[in-house]
């Protein structure tokens, strides 16, 4: 090719154009550190980023809104737990002054004591955060609670929740309205004392037994009478079955395991054929944990049966109907449920477990919330409304709801008319009036405590969230960094690689331009 | 038999020609680093005289001088050069845009759009907390001013590529006439049957030139003159130009553009002018679009769910949040602005409800909220495809700049000029012009020689 004097430097210049700027890119790149800067470089990659960086704004907001629920439910606890004290103070001034020892004469000045409870209960009540009264509802602007002249005291708040979003998609309610716990603790039938007492079957989960604690799992040491030892490994096992497949099923020892007759524990007879003389049959703990005594199993026995003791299983929603009432089971039968202004008739029959139970009760329509009580032994029927009388009958000889424990009428309660009542008591020196606030105290403070358990789990649902927000936090800045960060070995590499190109071509262009026949004539 | 005057006459033209030759290599010389023109030769054939049936040989005498064009190549580097024109006009302007959105991935409107959406969450937070309310407002005076400043950034991008657009016309016109001029020059020139080298040069340089601008199509005339066309439009015939102008483009009325003199609209293949005539009619226009777009939806949005809203004293409701239907209009209300109070974050007139705070927290990833999209989705595919707009012409680029100097190389290697290959000639002639000086010396001799015999 002729090559003229003009394309030498043209394709000079444009070489070394080309290699500057690649050198520009490599040093821009190492000097931000990022592989892109602007839209252009690398657009999906862009897009991608701005994603990101959304997300974890987000994140941040979480964070702050998690925060600030966080010390809004701590406050929240913390004023219930004041509350709980004046109810305790009034719970043990009940109990003094309705001995037959109470000495009337100072019943006026305990009234105003019991006076001065009601008002603390209010003012703690009334208690304002972030400039709303947080016992209100949503109505943050409303006094939620007022003391009428006649001593009664009337709720201004709502029960509307106020949601803040802990993640995208869990939202935390941080209120909690004043009515829940003081004038509406709502109706219930149920709960303890009354004990259903399941019985135990092959599919009954470990985790149901002892009222609902479970059975730690470990392994258990069975030496049988003719002395042959055997450790039981038990730490996979899910249900009653597995336990007696686990010790069956070894025939280094000569043991049977077994449901008992009363089909409330196991079982263990020993079937060796020369059973040595003075050898018991032993069950005990392998690893000094507490399997063998939680199974109702650490025994040892003279004449080849340990007899397991009642392993007290729970209620659960699988729990079949006949397994209830020590195996007797129940009738199933009809009830009638009356909530405030709903009332309807509930027919049990067919119902195969509690589950099956509780979702008649539900979907009857009466506003009624039914559950396995926290004992785990009994079932409790809420009211879901605040304010009305619950009644539950039966309607015919089967009787299951008396069966179930859930028969009777029950009141909203209003502790601060329960303290008014002990006020008007302490004043009228009717000890008969005061006694009977007791049991309404009783009540009183388990609705605190169990709005104070619901605060807890609130707190627990936000702790859970900030960790998912900070793993999504690390999650996120990986991936922003993975998709925006330079990776600097090869970046240096390329940048050294840009420098020596540009620098050979600088000095090969001086070789080339230098060069022409015109230095050699003469 | 020719006589001594003759061979003197013989030296005298191999002295002339090689003048000439070495007249021509210094002009190459000295137009060697002149991009645009045309290396030079001097034809020349032997001269003869008839004599006696024989063709005594009567030294050289010079045809004329030619220039080494190749005129294919030409058409291949205006072509390529009016693509590169197209694609260096977007790039600029593409450019312009991306940085009036400044996103970088940290700043820029997705970061103000999303302190807007958190500022929200923040509201439900702490719904009667006026700080907070305060803040969100802020939030969204700098969302609607930040729309604002895009808005009229562009429109000022929109209004210097009119001006970068005046100007190009502008430029078109002029190298219109100056070839125009050269045409005519030419003709006259070259009516005595010599090539018009220099000026031929001259008349494709401001062709060249002319092909940044637009792609072009040329047609020799038999006299010499050139016809230039411009996407179809006869820019130039023989001495006459046909000027182009410019008007802002209206694509609702259909008026405007790039016309002829005739009102006729004129549609470029590539060149500056064919990127700048795009940009303005189809996408800055485009661009503008899709930011009212997203801007209305903003307004749209937010205020439908805003007026739902009650203010922290629960009995108003139905405030709009936003005025305006455009980017370059939105604006937080005057009822919002400076009453933090206003600010409805209750559905339902509690003062400490948060539903339409939380609303408004989520809708930013509403989806389908314009075109199948979130609103954040979509505001991401705007600056997408600006990206990949301007990676497009950013590339085009690039490649159009190799297809040029390849193209602009091979039209260099036929037609410029290799110095050593003049420093040859130049050697060629001086040693002919020696010769031929020692020629005519010597019959100078042999004539001296003759005068002293008869003397």
């Amino acid at each position: 090719m002729r090559i003229s004097q003009n394309l030498i430097t043209d394709s000079i210049v444009r070489s070394l154009h080309q290699n500057q700027s690649a050198l520009y890119t490599a040093q821009m790149q190492t000097a931000s550190g990022k592989r892109f800067s602007s839209p252009s470089e690398d657009p999906l990659g862009m897009s991608r980023s701005l994603e990101i960086r959304r997300e974890l704004d987000s994140i941040t907001q979480y964070m702050r809104n998690i925060d600030s629920g966080t010390a809004l439910l701590g406050y929240t606890d913390s004023l219930l737990g004041q509350v709980d004290g004046i109810l305790v103070e009034a719970k043990d001034i009940a109990l003094a002054q309705s001995t037959a020892t109470a000495d009337p004469s100072l019943f006026p000045t305990i009234a105003g004591q019991v006076d001065d409870l009601i008002e603390q209960a209010l003012s703690l009540f009334n208690s304002t955060y972030d400039g709303r009264y947080m016992f209100a509802g949503t109505a943050g602007d409303t006094v939620p609670f007022t003391r009428e002249a006649d001593g009664s005291v009337t709720y201004r708040g709502n029960e509307d929740p106020m949601d803040i979003f802990a993640t995208k998609t869990l939202a935390v309610d941080i209120s909690m309205p004043g009515s829940e716990m003081s004038t509406g603790a709502p109706a219930s039938l149920g709960g303890s004392p009354s004990d259903l007492d399941p019985d135990i079957d092959l599919d009954t989960l470990l985790d149901t037994l002892n009222g609902g604690d479970g059975v730690s799992r470990g392994s258990i040491k069975i030496t049988d009478m003719e002395g042959n030892e055997a450790l039981v490994d038990l730490t996979s096992t899910e249900t009653i079955d597995d336990v007696l497949e686990a010790i069956n099923e070894r025939t280094d020892i000569n043991v049977s395991a077994s449901i008992n007759s009363e089909e409330n524990g196991i079982d263990i007879l020993d079937t060796s054929l020369n059973p040595l003389e003075d050898q018991n049959l032993v069950i005990e703990e392998a690893d000094g944990g507490s399997t063998a005594l939680d199974l109702g199993i650490l025994a040892y026995s003279t004449d080849g049966l340990v007899e397991g003791i009642d392993i007290d299983p729970a209620l659960t929603r699988d729990t079949p109907v006949e397994l209830l009432h020590g195996g007797d089971g129940l009738l199933l039968g009809r009830v009638n449920i009356h909530n405030g202004d709903y009332s309807t008739e509930v027919d049990f029959f067919g119902a195969d477990t509690v589950g099956d139970l509780l979702d008649m009760i539900e979907g009857s329509g009466t506003r009624t919330k039914a559950e396995i009580d926290d004992s785990g032994n009994s079932i409790l029927v809420t009211s879901s409304l605040a304010d009305t009388t619950l009644v539950i009958a039966d309607l015919d000889r089967y009787n299951t709801g008396h069966n179930l424990g859930i028969t009777g009428t029950a009141e909203p309660l209003d502790f601060f008319e329960v303290l008014e009542t002990l006020r008007e008591g302490l004043l009228e020196s009717d000890t008969d009036k005061i006694a009977s606030t007791i049991e309404k105290l009783n009540s009183s403070i388990n609705a605190v405590t169990s709005v104070r358990a619901e605060v807890g789990t609130r707190v627990n649902d936000l702790e859970l969230a900030k960790t998912r927000n900070q793993d999504a936090e690390l999650m996120y800045m990986e991936l922003l960094s993975e998709n925006e960060d330079l990776d600097y070995a090869d970046a240096l590499i390329e940048l050294t690689n840009a420098q020596m190109v540009y620098e050979t071509s600088l000095a090969a262009s001086t070789q080339l331009l230098g060069i022409s026949l015109v230095n050699f004539l003469r | 038999m020719g006589g001594l005057i003759h061979g003197l006459n013989t030296g005298k033209s191999a002295l002339l020609h090689n003048q000439l030759g070495m007249n021509v290599v210094g002009h190459n010389i000295a137009n060697a680093s002149n991009p645009s023109f045309t290396r030079q030769r001097v034809n020349a054939a032997p001269a003869h005289h008839a004599q006696q049936g024989n063709l005594l040989g009567a030294g050289i005498y010079s045809l004329g001088i030619e220039s080494a064009r190749g005129g294919f190549l030409d058409a291949r580097v205006r072509e390529d050069r009016s693509m590169l024109g197209y694609w260096s006009s977007m790039e600029s302007s593409l450019g312009g845009v991306e940085g009036i959105l400044a996103e970088n991935g940290e700043y820029g409107l997705s970061t103000v759009l999303g302190e807007f959406w958190n500022g929200w969450s923040e509201v439900a937070s702490h719904p009667e907390d006026e700080a907070v309310r305060s803040a969100v407002l802020s939030a969204g005076v700098r969302l609607s001013s930040t729309m604002n400043k895009i808005a009229s950034d562009l429109s000022g991008e929109a209004a210097r590529i009119e001006d970068e657009l005046e100007i190009a016309v502008a430029g078109v016109n002029t190298l219109a006439s100056r070839i125009a001029g050269l045409n005519a020059q030419v003709i006259e020139s070259e009516a005595g049957g010599n090539s018009a080298n220099d000026l031929r040069d001259e008349r494709d340089a401001a062709v060249d030139q002319l092909s940044d601008y637009a792609g072009v199509s040329v047609t020799e005339q038999e006299n010499g003159s050139i016809s230039v066309s411009l996407g179809g439009h006869a820019l130039v015939e023989h001495d006459s130009i046909s000027p182009l102008t410019w008007s802002t483009a209206d694509a609702e009325a259909g008026t405007g553009g790039l016309t002829a003199e005739s009102g006729e609209t004129v549609e470029l293949e590539g060149g500056t002018l064919g990127g700048l005539v795009e940009m303005a009619s189809s996408v800055m226009p485009g661009l503008r679009n899709r930011l009212d777009t997203l801007a209305g939806i903003v307004i749209e949005q937010v205020n439908q769910l805003h007026r739902e809203g009650y203010a922290l004293d629960g009995k108003t409701t139905g405030i709009e949040f936003f005025t305006g239907n455009d980017a370059s209009t939105i604006s937080v209300s005057a009822a919002v602005r400076d009453n933090p109070s206003m600010v409805a974050a209750s559905a339902t007139g509690s003062s400490s409800d948060n539903g339409i705070a939380n609303a408004l927290f989520a809708l930013g990833d509403n989806p389908g909220m314009v075109d199948g999209l979130s609103i954040n989705g979509y505001y991401d595919s705007f600056i997408v495809d600006i990206g990949m707009a301007l990676q497009e012409a950013q590339n085009q680029v690039e490649l159009g700049s190799g297809f040029v100097s390849q193209s602009e190389m091979q039209r260099q290697s036929v037609r410029g000029v290799n110095l050593d290959e003049e420093m040859i000639d130049l050697i060629k002639y001086q040693n002919a012009y020696d010769a031929a000086a020692t020629v005519i010396s010597t019959v100078d001799e042999m004539v001296q020689s003759v005068i002293s015999m008869v003397v």
